[in-house]
């Protein structure tokens, strides 16, 4: 793991700082979480990735793909659990590990089979995409948002789920040149 | 007071009936040079007088402004309101939908470059006939904005089977159920997509 992610992430006093963070807010967005050279190979195979639309009208419109090997590799290594448990504070054992593409006219929609969990999800995002342009995950209590991920290129995401947290990817409009893809994935 | 807000040819009723109920996917109807031409003029100038409120979800982006009896001092949209929830307009929608309503709810709406509505089905209770009236002006396919219909297999929708551009001057109404599924399509330029929208309840 060393290799291929920021050396920054690794260093004892911030990994202390980012669990302060997180604890706080819920949520952190590590951004050039990836070396350069690593998120390029990775940017190159999710590129390459066939993808499957999956479009329920009144629920959600977009694609999905197998996780390209090099990096699952990376993402179900000890190290990274590991990395990601001293955050969180929580033993990582990720579930329903994907990559998603939410292209022009893609979206998800809250409904009331929609359920919550007590846990956490996992954001790593290919693409950096202006929020005017749709696109973004936002997390709802009660009705109002409490989160918002705004998908930055080679930036992982780590949010804190409660049971009560509903979430969905908003639409993307016109404005947007780029798809949103990123990896997604959570666990309790 | 119908006579003075709807063209003289909405005033035969039987005819409208049979177009209604036989429309797929769902019973609908568009109703073209609907409104007396120059009380619609008036109409939409008052509308865009009106303070609008942004709003956002997981569902929606747009501009909207509530009307009720009290909630707008314009005079034009007081009197817009009040014809909208008489006892004759009430009738002829009764008789065109073949369901009974009694009430109204009505808001203004703007939807602006890129705004959209997704696919629902507008049940709510006392919900019974959805409307629109179109307000806006010189749409064209490239402009987007269309209402769609879907087409539902088990209640659920599938996919577009009709697409209405919104045209000026039009009253669209479709009655509510589980296959009453819908969107407003993406505004795709600047120009405002207008119209007053709501439901007749039962």
């Amino acid at each position: 793991m060393a290799s291929l992610t920021n050396q920054v992430y690794l260093a004892e006093e911030t990994i202390t700082a980012m669990r302060d963070e997180f604890l706080k807010n819920g949520f952190i967005q590590l951004s050039d979480f990836l070396t350069q050279s690593f998120f390029s190979q990775c940017l190159a195979s999710v590129q390459k990735s066939s993808f499957t639309k999956k479009y329920v009208p009144d629920r959600f419109s977009f694609s999905e793909a197998k996780i390209p090997a090099e990096i699952s590799k990376l993402l179900t290594s000890k190290q990274f659990a590991d990395f990601v448990s001293s955050i969180v504070g929580k033993k990582l054992s990720l579930k329903n590990l994907k990559i998603l593409s939410f292209s022009h006219k893609d979206y998800t929609l809250l409904h009331d089979n929609l359920k919550g969990y007590s846990g956490f999800d996992l954001v790593f995002d290919f693409n950096t995409i202006d929020e005017s342009c749709g696109g973004f995950t936002s997390y709802v209590r009660n009705g109002q948002e409490v989160v918002r991920i705004v998908p930055i290129a080679n930036a992982l995401t780590l949010i804190k789920r409660r049971k009560d947290m509903l979430s969905f990817v908003k639409y993307v409009n016109h404005r947007s040149e780029k798809s949103r893809i990123f990896i997604h994935s959570n666990w309790c | 007071m119908l006579g003075a807000w709807i063209q003289s040819k909405y005033l035969k009723q039987k005819d409208l009936k049979v177009k209604y109920s036989s429309n797929q996917p769902f019973p609908h109807t568009v109703l073209r040079d609907f409104f007396n031409p120059q009380k619609i003029e008036w109409v939409r100038s008052a509308l865009l007088k009106e303070k609008f409120v942004r709003k956002e979800s997981d569902l929606f982006s747009f501009y909207q402004t509530r009307l009720d009896s009290s909630s707008s001092k314009n005079p034009v949209l007081k009197e817009f309101h009040s014809f909208f929830s008489s006892k004759e307009f009430l009738s002829f929608i009764s008789k065109v939908t073949n369901t009974r309503v009694s009430s109204i709810d009505m808001s203004g709406f703007c939807y602006g470059n890129a705004d959209h509505l997704l696919s629902h089905d507008d049940r709510l209770e006392g919900r019974k006939i959805a409307y629109v009236v179109n307000l806006t002006k010189d749409f064209t396919e490239k402009d987007g904005g269309k209402l769609s219909l879907f087409e539902t297999k088990n209640n659920t929708p599938t996919k577009i089977v009709k697409s209405y551009l919104p045209t000026f001057n039009t009253l669209f109404l479709f009655t509510v159920s589980k296959k009453s599924f819908h969107q407003v399509d993406e505004v795709l330029s600047p120009k405002p997509r207008l119209s007053f929208g709501g439901w007749f309840h039962g």
